[in-house]
């Protein structure tokens, strides 16, 4: 990227915390929000787990993903710019990754099933958020937030922009969701399975993933403007880049070659090699093919280079949250690089003989400096951003 | 107006030594027009056909089309290209919930718990039996896999929905990766089933005034860095409502007198083009989301 792109706010609506304090506190205690699903009656259903938000209030909106955002945003901005939010004179973009919703239930039956479309979506986060910024709307499946990010943080960096409020939000616990991806065959359904353990990446006895919902946002801006107005640099997004495989409509690439392409054009775009990170956050769903796929391209990026760069996954303490996974891993990612610790890969009991890695089994303290993240998504949609540690830590 | 060029977003302006259509495609579903490579299983495979929504089809015989007319190899698709798309409602599941929710209707203040456990069992037990899982796959990003697959792209790629306002940001995600090099082409897609009962009904409910026609309809442009002819020559946008406001006007595509949702602008563009013979074009369009408002604009 051309300039610096600086995180200066993170805001979080989560099965862990409703707020990045509590979040990260649930991340190092290490405590995961997977319960018994208590949103509907689960008769019938092959799924009973998911990660739902929890103690959140009233919702004033038909669609939880809108409060989830509005609240998260209304975080990351006071952080960012204090009470008065963001200057009506920067020009802000409210970049967004979501997943075509259906309206959540008990609100679908009264209304049809007719969704609330991302565009409508948008509005109504802006006005519950009380911000005005044009929207730019991702929909690519779970990468969608990730490169909501990552092509705000270019555009910032290009100054076509001041200020992106960049991020994604899901509201994917309900009926007719659960039952999609149940078909599908990408969900765990194992009836005997506590669900605390449900979610299992990288782990031999790995059987699907757990849907989670809840919202994640970044602000960005250009270092240089950060540091004039004295704001946070929390971290720095210093690269992004995409690739297709279109190997399969919902496998990955065995070989992981669509994944490690995706790893090599963010190194690229960040200019730094594979030894230069510190970690990895995996995309790690918990299903066989993606741990597998994933794991296998993370041992071609490293191969040759070192054997040691540790993985560590997050998706077992929040669910997978879809679109929205992205942006509430990169907040995750961020709160590793502020306390300079990794968080575990949690219920990782029996690392697969496909998935060998340096798996990070218990809080890791050491020296971080760059941070890959990963977001992988059906139809062979792969996206990777690089993290830097925030300046707090280099002074 | 003066031609210039670059592009103009929002009040900056930077240099866009982008050209537009060394080639096109655009598929008009039972519309007037139709310059395409019909799907066969020559084109694509067989397993693919089969799970091809509508938006997915259209725009796969557009993108087949327009790298034909571009003189693309597979090498050059392969990693030097990216795919850029806008993409508007998907039917997917839809096609099976509208009428299951007829079927499940009740009273939403119902109190009665055993009846809620009951009515969520037997939707479970009906979606679970009845879903055909192929709609499972026409989820909104879907017409992004197709074009990659048949085409074989590796490339990098960004999907954005479902309003013509989205089409320029893609527009511009093009342009910045060819400008920083990042891709060579880059395919410049939009496809919308605006026709299916789906997004009737959404529209009417957005917009109950609109009394335009909807068309199914994808187009497919080939840009790369530099080269004429077809050059866009200025693309301004600015917000004229506020975008909390209610839904502004919605602008058409003169030619038709269509909707055509995300499709719209590139639709006029290439409608515009072929009838005119012209290589720019003047739009003026009010996107239905009331945030901005879009000019091309030519000499």
């Amino acid at each position: 990227m051309r300039q610096r792109v600086a995180i200066t706010g993170l805001g979080i609506v989560s099965a862990i915390g409703n707020c990045v304090n509590e979040f990260a506190d649930s991340l190092f205690a290490p405590k995961a929000g997977i319960h018994p699903i208590t949103l509907f009656n689960t008769k019938g259903f092959p799924v009973k787990s998911a990660a739902e938000i929890r103690n959140f209030g009233p919702f004033t909106y038909p669609d939880r993903k809108v409060a989830y955002a509005a609240r998260a945003i209304t975080e990351a901005i006071a952080q960012s710019f204090g009470e008065n939010g963001v200057p009506r004179e920067k020009v802000t973009v409210l970049s967004l990754g979501l997943k075509h919703n259906f309206v959540s239930f008990p609100e679908m039956v009264s209304a049809n099933f007719i969704t609330i479309g991302p565009d409508e979506c948008a509005q109504q986060i802006s006005k519950a958020a009380g911000i005005q910024a044009s929207p730019w709307i991702y929909t690519a499946a779970c990468t969608a937030s990730t490169v909501a990010i990552g092509t705000a943080a270019r555009a910032v960096a290009d100054g076509e922009i001041d200020v992106a409020i960049a991020g994604g939000t899901s509201s994917c616990v309900s009926p007719e969701w659960l039952l999609t991806y149940a078909l599908m065959g990408a969900l765990n359904t194992d009836a005997n399975c506590a669900a605390e353990t449900a979610c299992r990446p990288f782990d031999r006895n790995r059987t699907g993933m757990i849907l989670g919902e809840g919202a994640g946002f970044l602000i960005l801006e250009r270092e240089s403007s950060a540091r004039a107005r004295n704001a946070p640099v929390l971290a720095r997004i210093c690269g992004f880049g995409s690739s297709l495989d279109a190997y399969h409509v919902s496998d990955p690439c065995p070989d992981g070659a669509g994944a490690l392409s995706a790893m090599n054009a963010a190194l690229k775009d960040a200019r730094i090699n594979p030894e230069d990170l510190s970690a990895i956050n995996a995309h790690a769903t918990g299903t066989l093919k993606n741990d597998s796929a994933e794991a296998a391209a993370i041992r071609r990026l490293l191969d040759g280079v070192s054997h040691e760069t540790p993985v560590f996954a997050t998706k077992p303490f929040t669910g997978h949250l879809l679109a929205a996974s992205g942006a509430v891993e990169t907040i995750a990612v961020v709160s590793c690089l502020t306390q300079q610790k990794l968080h575990p890969t949690l219920n990782l009991v029996d690392v697969a003989s496909d998935c060998k890695l340096n798996h990070v089994l218990k809080n890791r303290h050491l020296p971080l400096r760059y941070i890959l993240k990963n977001s992988f998504g059906f139809g062979g949609q792969n996206a990777c951003m690089v993290l830097e540690k925030g300046d707090s830590l280099d002074e | 107006m003066e031609t210039s060029e670059y592009l103009q977003l929002d009040g900056y302006h930077f240099a866009a030594p982008t050209s537009l259509s060394v080639g096109s495609g655009l598929v008009l579903s039972e519309g007037t027009e139709a310059e395409t490579t019909e799907l066969t299983q020559e084109t694509v495979e067989p397993k693919q056909l089969k799970i091809m929504a509508k938006p997915d089809r259209l725009l796969t015989q557009a993108a087949l089309a327009a790298v034909k007319q571009a003189g693309l190899t597979d090498s050059d698709l392969k990693t030097d290209t990216g795919i850029y798309v806008t993409t508007g409602y998907q039917t997917g599941f839809g096609e099976f919930a509208l009428p299951a929710a007829r079927s499940f209707t009740r009273g939403s203040d119902t109190q009665d718990s055993e009846l809620e456990t009951n009515y969520w069992a037997d939707f479970a037990k009906a979606v679970t039996e009845s879903v055909n899982p192929r709609f499972l796959f026409a989820s909104i990003d879907s017409p992004l896999f197709h074009v990659s697959k048949a085409l074989g792209i590796q490339g990098p790629s960004v999907i954005m929905s479902p309003s013509a306002a989205q089409w320029f940001q893609v527009l511009r995600a093009a342009w910045r990766d060819l400008k920083d090099g990042k891709v060579r082409f880059a395919l410049l897609c939009a496809t919308a089933e605006m026709r299916s009962t789906l997004s009737r009904l959404q529209n009417a409910r957005m917009n109950p005034s609109e009394l335009r026609t909807p068309v199914d309809t994808a187009t497919c442009m080939v840009l790369r860095k530099g080269t004429a002819p077809g050059r866009i020559a200025r693309i301004s946008l600015r917000r004229t409502r506020h975008p909390h406001s209610n839904f502004g006007e919605l602008g058409s595509v003169p030619e038709l007198n269509a909707d055509a949702g995300p499709v719209t602008p590139s639709l006029a563009i290439l409608l515009s083009l072929k009838n005119s013979g012209a290589k720019e074009i003047h739009l003026t369009r009010i996107d239905h989301d009331g945030a901005l408002a879009v000019q091309v604009s030519r000499r």
